[in-house]
């Protein structure tokens, strides 16, 4: 039983049987009836698929020679470098930061007299 | 030569390495939007639409994020469902006869192969559009299940759902039919 219940839920997954699950299909008149169904359901797919026409790739390039070199037309922000130098830009004012902080409230409070 | 080679050569000037781009992706995106019931002249548009986005956009494309094929496949789905979504509004836009291939027909007799791409026909028009769109993703032999959901910016559990439950649906549809 869990014989058929893998292989059954690898034909509706639409996956590949492995030689065991085809041997025990082959055997299995259940397994063969799901397969069979299966099999019509793949075959009739396949007539769904217009061919590609012809001069389809001239067509694509006669539009991008109209259009000059490919740019940047995402949001500016998404790019890596834009990322990284805005990481390094954030973690330069948090240290900055830092750095201020302790200035005013250690050193400043030792200058006059304070304790830190 | 890789995708990624291609787009660096694109993006440092060598515009030709572009067609290589169409031509070794261009069977698959017409089939994804053939499953998706648009027909040859409708296909040709999208299709063309698709691999001008992808051009105008080469800068932004980041293999490290993302395979060429991820970002081109998740291109066409959009513009799909914006024109799908135009459509709407100006008629409806069944899945037709016309967008089929006279290709090897499962069954030696012509009528019964029609009325079985009917049939077929209608039961994916009336999957809902999430199955509808994964379902065709997967039939795209260019991508794995991991990228289909990339593509879908879902898990991939929800991906393996999605197609067992839209196989089911549609061999359903099928068996009726030989009932």
């Amino acid at each position: 039983m869990d014989r058929c219940n893998e292989t059954q839920e690898t034909i509706v997954a639409g996956q590949p049987l492995s030689g065991d699950l085809q041997r025990h299909a082959a055997a299995c008149a259940r397994c063969t009836a799901v397969a069979a169904s299966y099999s019509l359901l793949d075959a009739t797919l396949q007539t769904f698929a217009p061919t590609v026409p012809d001069g389809f790739a001239d067509r694509v390039m006669a539009l991008v020679a109209a259009e000059g070199a490919p740019g940047w037309v995402g949001r500016w922000f998404e790019r890596r470098p834009i990322q990284l130098a805005l990481a390094h830009a954030a973690a330069l004012c948090a240290a900055l930061n830092v750095v201020w902080f302790v200035v005013r409230v250690f050193v400043a409070d030792v200058a006059l007299g304070g304790t830190p | 030569m890789d995708d990624a080679f291609l787009v660096r050569q694109v993006l440092g000037g060598n515009r030709e390495a572009f067609r290589l781009l169409v031509v070794r992706h261009q069977r698959p995106l017409f089939r994804f939007l053939g499953l998706l019931g648009f027909a040859h002249d409708a296909a040709e548009d999208l299709a063309q639409q698709t691999f001008l986005r992808v051009y105008r956009s080469l800068g932004s494309f980041d293999p490290h994020q993302a395979k060429f094929t991820t970002w081109l496949f998740t291109i066409a789905k959009r513009l799909a469902a914006n024109e799908r979504q135009r459509a709407h509004h100006h008629r409806e836009q069944p899945l037709g006869d016309d967008a089929i291939e006279e290709a090897p027909p499962p069954s030696p007799d012509p009528a019964v192969t029609a009325e079985r791409t009917r049939r077929l026909s209608a039961a994916i028009a009336a999957l809902p559009e999430a199955l509808r769109t994964t379902f065709f993703l997967s039939q795209v032999n260019e991508l794995t299940l991991d990228e289909v959901a990339a593509v879908e910016g879902c898990a991939l559990g929800t991906v393996k759902s999605r197609i067992h439950r839209a196989r089911e649906q549609l061999r359903a549809a099928l068996a009726e039919e030989e009932a």
